[in-house]
């Protein structure tokens, strides 16, 4: 479902791929080709929420803001399943892993790895190039290549996958 | 979406949120100025669950089995609510898990992704972290961002939800 709330609708490229199960609300911006899978919220109510191309957001994760803030979401994101999102800022091809949690004020540099279950802390800033892990997260050094290598794959995967769902008639219908 | 459930249709208040993209079946009560938002699960099919006034259940929470929650309770993102009672004047952390059988006092804050274990009793004023959950005594910076949620953020957004039709149609009278 995509809702207006306050006058603000939200502005998706033609190009996404929107599940129909997810509820994007608000003052949202989402970039080409990125996909945003079942059960997924993002709510643009409080606060702006812009999401870069061909960034992916896993089902059941949500997203919202912090009043009267925006949070950006750079490009070639992934978001993995049942992701809290609550922070300011994930960087350019950074990887939010499955369960993680990123509280108010956080910011995340490019190309982080934020392991699965992991606490981002209130206002934590992580540096670019990051591997964080933990509750609370700590960082643990800079990502290594086998990490950029599953990175790589992970991003078109996504793309033609939301890309096999639109063939299927699946998904809202973006103009 | 609110549902009967074997005779038993849930009680909302009619000035409480329920959102177009919520489930709310069965034995459930929902009190004034409360609030339940996109993806939650209100699953009162089994036994009966009682939320109090001005309090905020947020997206994709799931609250399942007996469980009475008090009021100006803020139940963030995607937390699992499996227990007997939470007092009132408590924040729950994104994503944390509430077993069966634990009891929340009043004025606690339990942290984003952590586990209050089966039968856990949390005493009021307390602070619980990680998995399994600790109970520590409540720093007094959280105490003072603890109190009434008649006024706020929260309460604004759910009178202009409502205002906007953005709500779950009843299934007959309300409370």
């Amino acid at each position: 479902m995509i809702r207006s709330f306050e006058g603000k609708t939200p502005r998706i490229h033609p190009t996404a791929f929107v599940s129909e199960t997810a509820y994007i609300i608000g003052d949202v911006e989402i970039g080409e080709r990125a996909t945003i899978w079942p059960g997924v919220v993002v709510r643009g109510d409080i606060g702006r929420i812009v999401i870069g191309d061909e960034t992916h957001i896993e089902d059941n994760s949500v997203i919202h803001g912090s009043p009267n803030g925006v949070m950006t979401i750079g490009s070639n994101c992934t978001i993995g399943h049942l992701v809290v999102m609550h922070g300011d800022r994930l960087g350019d091809g950074s990887l939010l892993g499955n369960g993680a949690i990123v509280l108010d004020g956080a910011t995340i540099g490019e190309w982080c790895m934020i392991g699965a279950g992991s606490v981002v802390t209130p206002r934590m800033d992580v540096p670019d190039r990051s591997f964080v892990i933990g509750n609370p997260a700590r960082v643990q050094g800079e990502i290594q290549p086998h990490h950029e290598d599953r990175r790589r794959f992970g991003g078109p995967f996504n793309v033609d996958l939301g890309q096999r769902y639109v063939a299927q008639g699946l998904g809202e219908r973006l103009e | 979406m609110i549902r009967s459930f074997q005779g038993k249709t849930p009680r909302i208040h009619p000035d409480a949120f329920i959102s177009e993209a919520a489930y709310v079946i069965g034995a459930v009560e929902v009190g004034p100025g409360s609030g339940v938002w996109p993806g939650a699960v209100l699953r009162g099919d089994f036994q009966r669950i009682k939320i109090g006034a001005h309090t905020q259940v947020e997206d994709n929470v799931v609250v399942h089995g007996r469980v009475e929650i008090g009021d100006h309770v803020t139940i963030g993102h995607s937390v699992v609510i499996h227990c007997k009672r939470i007092g009132s004047f408590c924040l729950i952390g994104n994503n944390a898990t509430i077993l069966d059988d634990s009891e929340i006092g009043d004025y606690c804050v339990i942290g984003a992704n952590a586990l209050v274990s089966a039968r856990m009793q949390v005493p009021s004023e307390s602070f619980v972290v990680g998995v399994p959950g600790e109970i520590r005594p409540l720093p007094d910076n959280m105490r003072k961002r603890l109190g009434p949620r008649e006024t706020g953020p929260y309460a604004d957004l759910v009178r202009q939800y409502k205002a906007e039709g953005l709500v779950s149609e009843p299934v007959e009278e309300t409370l």
